[in-house]
């Protein structure tokens, strides 16, 4: 899947870079076909940043649209429910006067609750809640790929080993409709 | 690894003392220092492994001007499987003949090697323990410095291309992998490429399973020559080898990329007034500052 496609990737932070890169490359993306937008140190708010770099990167692709190119987004949804984050960023395209976003886009979004690491503890095989916000940063950005590994393998097989954090679940049903598009490309 | 350099009386940098991570980005102005660093490293290099004489690898004309000072010292900590190791090289220069004030090699806190006077490296010639040469291996076979000019000559394809058939191939297997079949028969044409593709393939060659070596990659402007789409996908590819395939990368980079990727968490600055010492610095960034890391360089703050 997606061997052709330029991906873009509006992301946090370093943690959500090195994963969501493992699980593109795993999922036999051409590591020379994604561009990361991630938040550099001393940007400010990584929240805001996301917010504010969305419409920019809608409003792009909408102008350059064309085959093999999509957008994701990776947005930590903190104290906010998944699907609370994720209205929020519907709300910057209101705010910046745009259209919403369509099924038909290629444009898909994520948002982990707590964070991220969240969903690598989980990928490690801890038990987690998504309501506390301590589980460990990754020491080294290889440490992401076997985690990475995992949930491409969980989603290949279309099941995930109990007891996933909703925020993956639903994660999960939005890499499904990514994998769809891509296999009408 | 390497976990730290010193280095005084070289160049711009007086008395300098650099601790290493896996992942480090060396940063600043032109003429600070950075390309030095390697230049050190490159000099013990050849004069511990490859016989050369102290008075013609270390130059006196390399003594920081207007320092009245002729000696000049450098150590170098490199933390192998046996333990760490300590090397340090005092050099006392007497007109233009260098001579080796003393050389020692220390395995945590047990001498290999000692030695003082002569022009050479005693530390193959006059040590019998085995131990010692964990060191000289480590640096003769597994630290690689490379600049990009050196990289894109196509004399230096011998480089990464007269490896064992197995590295041949395992490098014919990572161009497959990043670039499908693009380069699949360069290795074979290379005069055909041009250098930014040449650049490319040995900057790959350097992290896939073809890779020269596990070690310490030192790689000064590794961005030069790539087109700027380039730049980003090879660097995340390095970050995620740092550990599982490469011990040890240090990077002098003046490209935003890098900067913004590296500098925050494993960057050191070099800054330098007009003419004065070189001084170095580890910077930490909050949420609040209103700058990114390339923009602060930029501008030169």
């Amino acid at each position: 899947m997606g061997r052709g496609v330029q991906v873009f990737v509006i992301c946090e932070d370093k943690q959500h870079q090195a994963f969501v890169r493992a699980f593109l490359r795993r999922c036999k993306f051409n590591i020379r076909l994604l561009a990361f937008v991630m938040n550099p140190p001393g940007a400010g708010d990584a929240k805001q940043f996301v917010q504010a770099r969305f419409p920019i990167e809608v409003s792009s692709l909408r102008r350059y649209s064309g085959q093999g190119r999509i957008l994701i987004v990776m947005a930590d949804a903190d104290e906010l429910s998944s699907a609370k984050r994720l209205q929020m960023l519907d709300r910057a395209l209101e705010e910046a006067g745009m259209e919403p976003v369509v099924d038909s886009e290629p444009i898909f979004c994520f948002a982990p609750r707590w964070n991220i690491e969240t969903w690598l503890a989980y990928l490690r095989g801890d038990v987690v809640e998504e309501n506390l916000s301590d589980y460990p940063r990754l020491r080294f950005e290889s440490d992401a790929v076997p985690l990475a590994n995992r949930l491409v393998e969980m989603c290949d097989n279309r099941k995930l080993e109990p007891t996933p954090p909703s925020s993956l679940l639903a994660a999960c049903q939005t890499y499904e409709l990514m994998r769809q598009y891509l296999a009408k490309e | 690894m390497i976990e730290r350099i010193y280095i005084k009386n070289f160049r711009c940098l007086t008395d300098c003392e650099l601790r290493l991570e896996p992942l480090t980005l060396f940063l600043g102005e032109n003429g600070t220092g950075k390309s030095s660093v390697f230049d050190v490293i490159s000099r013990i290099k050849r004069f511990v492994c490859e016989n050369c004489l102290a008075s013609e690898t270390f130059n006196p004309i390399y003594v920081t001007r207007g320092n009245r000072d002729q000696r000049q010292q450098f150590a170098v900590d490199v933390r192998l499987d046996l333990g760490l190791y300590r090397y340090s090289l005092s050099l006392q220069h007497h007109g233009a003949a260098g001579i080796v004030e003393e050389e020692k090699l220390m395995l945590d806190d047990f001498p290999l090697h000692e030695s003082r006077g002569g022009n050479r490296s005693g530390i193959v010639a006059s040590t019998s323990d085995v131990r010692a040469l964990g060191f000289w291996n480590y640096l003769n076979e597994s630290v690689v410095v490379a600049s990009s000019q050196d990289n894109v000559d196509p004399k230096s394809r011998g480089f990464f291309v007269h490896q064992s058939q197995n590295r041949h191939d395992a490098l014919r297997e990572t161009l497959k992998m990043v670039f499908g079949d693009r380069f699949s028969n360069s290795l074979d044409r290379w005069s055909e490429l041009s250098e930014g593709e040449r650049m490319l393939i040995f900057l790959y060659s350097l992290i896939g399973p073809g890779r020269i070596v596990k070690g310490t990659l030192l790689l000064d402007e590794p961005d030069n020559f790539l087109s700027l789409r380039e730049i980003q996908p090879w660097l995340l590819s390095l970050i995620e080898a740092v550990g599982p395939i490469v011990e040890q990368a240090v990077i002098i980079s003046h490209h935003p990329e890098l900067i913004n990727q590296l500098a925050g968490d494993r960057g050191i600055w070099f800054t330098r007034d007009e003419g004065g010492p070189t001084r170095i610095e580890r910077r930490q960034f909050s949420t609040d500052e209103p700058l990114t890391p390339a923009e602060l360089a930029a501008r030169g703050w």
